[in-house]
Formats: C-alpha cells, structure tokens, sequence
C-alpha cells in the first residue's frame, strides 16, 4: 500500500512516445502498451526520477486548481494503477 | 525510423528467376508468384532475393509444428506441414517447402510473415491493410482478418480507384519523414460472394488447401511502381460494439490502433524494436488522419459503401439514409 511517505519512480523497462497530448507508453516486461494524458501525464513525467508522493502531491497542488486530500487519494490512486502494472518502482527509503 | 540503406543482394539482375518489383525493391523469386505480374527492370541489380533452398533448415532439427523467431536481422518461420523460411538483412528469404507441400500454400506465408518480417528488418511498418491511391495519396483500409479490408478495397477500385495493395501495406518514411507507400500486391484475394456482387472474373485459386474458399482477381486499374504520400487510414471495425459513425483517433487511441494493426507484430518483441515501432507508430499517427469506418453491411447500407467513403475523402459527406455519420473534422 502506497503512502504519502512512499518513493515512487517509472519502471526502467518503460519506452514511451509523445502523441500530441497523450503520451503512449510500452512495457518491454508484459509487451502491453498505455496511454495516459493530462494530470496522468504530468505524474509520469514528474517521476522520471525518484520522487516523495508528499513532494509530488505538493507539486501538484501548486499547478492544479484541487484541495490536497482529494489529490492526494486521486494520486495514489492513480500509481497503484502504474504499479500493479508493474510500470513503478517503489521504495520507503529517502530520496538519493 | 527511415527505410535502410541496405546493401545490394548478390548476383546479377540477369539469370533463373522471376523478376517482380515488390515495394520498389527488384525482387527475384525462384517461386513464380501467383496473379503477381513479372516486372523486368533491365540493368539494375536485385534488392530481394527469394530461393529455394537446399539442405538441412535452421529449423530442421525443431519438432515444434511452427516456429516464429525473430532478431533484428534474421527471422525463421515454420508453418507445419506447408515450409519454412529464413528472412536475413531485409534482402534474402530462403524457403523449405515440406514435402508434399503446394507451392501456393506456401505462397501464402511467403508474402505474409516472411514478406513482412523483411519489411521489419528494413524498419518499414507493415501495416494489416488494403489500399487504393486517390489524387491526394494512398488511402488505406485496415482491420483484422475478416473485417472487409480486401472487399472495401475492391469496391473503390470499382468505383474507379487504383489498387496499391492487399492485405499488407509497408509504410516507410521519405526524406523529410512523411509517411507513405509503394505498392506491394496488386491483386485481390476475395472470396466468391465479393466476386459474385462486383462482377469481377477470378485468375486463380488463392490456397490449395488453405484458403480455399478465395480466389485472386487482377483489379481493373493498379497503381504504378512509385512511392505515394499516405493520405489517411480507415480502421474498419466490426463485430459487438462497433461504430456507427465515422470518428478520427487521436492520441493513444490512433498509435494504438497502428500497433493493433501491424502485421506480424511478432517481430516487434522477439527483435526488442520496441522503441523504433513505437516511435514510428507514434509519428504516422500525428502525421495521418485515422478514422474508425462502421461495418456497412451491419448498418445495411454497405451497396452505398463507395458513395460514402468517396463522400469522406472529399471533405462532404452526404448520408441521406442513415443521417448519422459525422462530418470529417478536417476536410481535404
């Protein structure tokens, strides 16, 4: 179960592509292909490297006109997603 | 992401074989190929080599029925009982027929897989599709198998259209990336209903035992050997849930539908060109209009098929019976 204090990052086996405003992504581990778009977007790109969910929630809130508790469930909602497509590495350590 | 610039098969353009131009590329068979006219393109050197081979296979030892395993620059396919082949450089296909096999069973996996695992190997996109050329490019017709694309196809040629494929259509980039095609087979396999309702004679039997309920037929006009922009791409959809209008994809939806419909996307995965697919995938879609096409006959209007398509490519569609197909968002 993901937290506020997890650290997430995007599974290095993902090769993506830009599509206008949608972003079309691939897993090299399952071969299935994914699209996202908009704030899905921006939480993909937002997680190149490793990153706090509290931080990334944070960031968030500051582009995005939306309350922090309703981000922040829609966010982990959203990585638990990524993750039980195994396109998230996730970790509880500090941040490198 | 462009075609490569592959070296020359060996041997002289002159010798055994049946010359074909396939893709623009010199092609010279040991298998005659059926309904395909021979093309003789004097003083130029072969690009695409298909033999008979002698010998112990690759696969000879597999007792595997089929096989498909593909690297960047080799492929080996196995069709139980019918050949196999061995594709390498995107210049050289080898066949094994088994014994016993018809040769126009063979045929069929020839200038399917084999064909289009080739193409993969020169990074072209061989797309599930039939196509025609209007004044503004190639216009193709994709689906899966069964979805109408050979049919559709033959109606526009009909309808006064030039065929530029069937079945498979490689798209490769020019020099300033725009996408398009050079015409592959330029005959249509169809089966009698689709002959029987346009009125078309047949020249030969497609399968000897595959296939068999489709005959070829040489269309009544066939595009000329040159590479033509690609114009737009029509997903023909068909079964539950299938359109009723037709809708441009974009974004994921247009990408994916392409990944959908690349022909033997086997190689995809097993070469690791995930990224040159994808990327290419990507760029065709923001490059080229793709629609979803409704399944006409479902919508019992499929003898107007002709009319509402050529109404589509012309930016003004006129639907006096079913009122209910959109506008193009972007006309020509």
């Amino acid at each position: 179960m993901l937290s506020l204090n997890s650290i997430v990052q995007r599974a290095p086996d993902v090769i993506a592509a830009e599509s206008g405003d949608d972003l079309v992504m691939v897993s090299v581990t399952n071969g299935l292909y994914y699209g996202i778009s908009d704030v899905a977007r921006s939480i993909w790109e937002a997680i190149e490297h490793p990153k706090k969910i509290s931080d990334l929630i944070d960031d968030l809130t500051a582009s995005y006109r939306i309350d922090r508790e309703t981000c922040a469930r829609e966010t982990i909602s959203f990585l638990e997603s990524l993750r039980a497509e195994e396109l998230l590495q996730v970790s509880d350590g500090p941040v490198a | 992401m462009r075609d490569l610039d592959l070296p020359r098969a060996p041997g002289p353009a002159s010798g055994a074989g049946f010359d074909y131009v396939l893709c623009g590329w010199h092609t010279r068979s040991d298998l005659p190929l059926t309904a395909v006219p021979t093309q003789r393109r004097a003083g130029e050197s072969v690009d695409v080599r298909i033999e008979i081979a002698q010998g112990a296979s690759p696969m000879a030892a597999c007792t595997r029925p089929y096989v498909f395993e593909h690297s960047a620059a080799r492929s080996l396919i196995k069709i139980g009982e019918i050949a196999q082949f061995e594709v390498s450089e995107g210049r050289r296909i080898r066949v094994w027929l088994a014994p016993g096999a018809a040769r126009k069973d063979a045929e069929i996996f020839l200038l399917g897989p084999a064909w289009a695992s080739l193409c993969h190997q020169r990074g072209l996109l061989p797309l599930h599709a039939s196509a025609i050329r209007t004044r503004h490019g190639v216009v193709a017709f994709s689906g899966h198998s069964g979805a109408g694309k050979s049919t559709t196809a033959a109606v526009m040629v009909a309808a006064g259209y030039e065929l530029v494929a069937d079945d498979v259509l490689p798209i490769s980039l020019n020099g300033d990336a725009s996408p398009g095609a050079w015409p592959y087979l330029r005959r249509m396999k169809l089966c009698s209903k689709s002959i029987a309702q346009l009125a078309l004679s047949p020249v030969a039997e497609v399968g000897t035992r595959l296939d068999r309920e489709k005959k070829f037929v040489h269309p009544q006009r066939a595009a000329a050997d040159e590479w033509v922009r690609l114009e737009r791409i029509y997903l023909l959809e068909s079964g539950p849930g299938a359109t009723r209008t037709i809708d441009r994809l974009v974004g994921a939806e247009a990408v994916r539908a392409l990944v959908d419909q690349t022909y033997h996307f086997a190689f995809i995965p097993m070469s690791g060109r995930y990224r040159d697919h994808l990327e290419m995938c990507a760029h065709i879609a923001l490059s080229v209009p793709i629609y979803r096409l409704p399944r006409f006959a479902e919508l019992g209007i499929e003898s107007e098929l002709a009319t509402i398509i050529r109404a589509h490519l012309d930016g003004v569609l006129v639907d006096k019976r079913a009122g209910h197909l959109d506008r193009p968002r972007d006309a020509l």
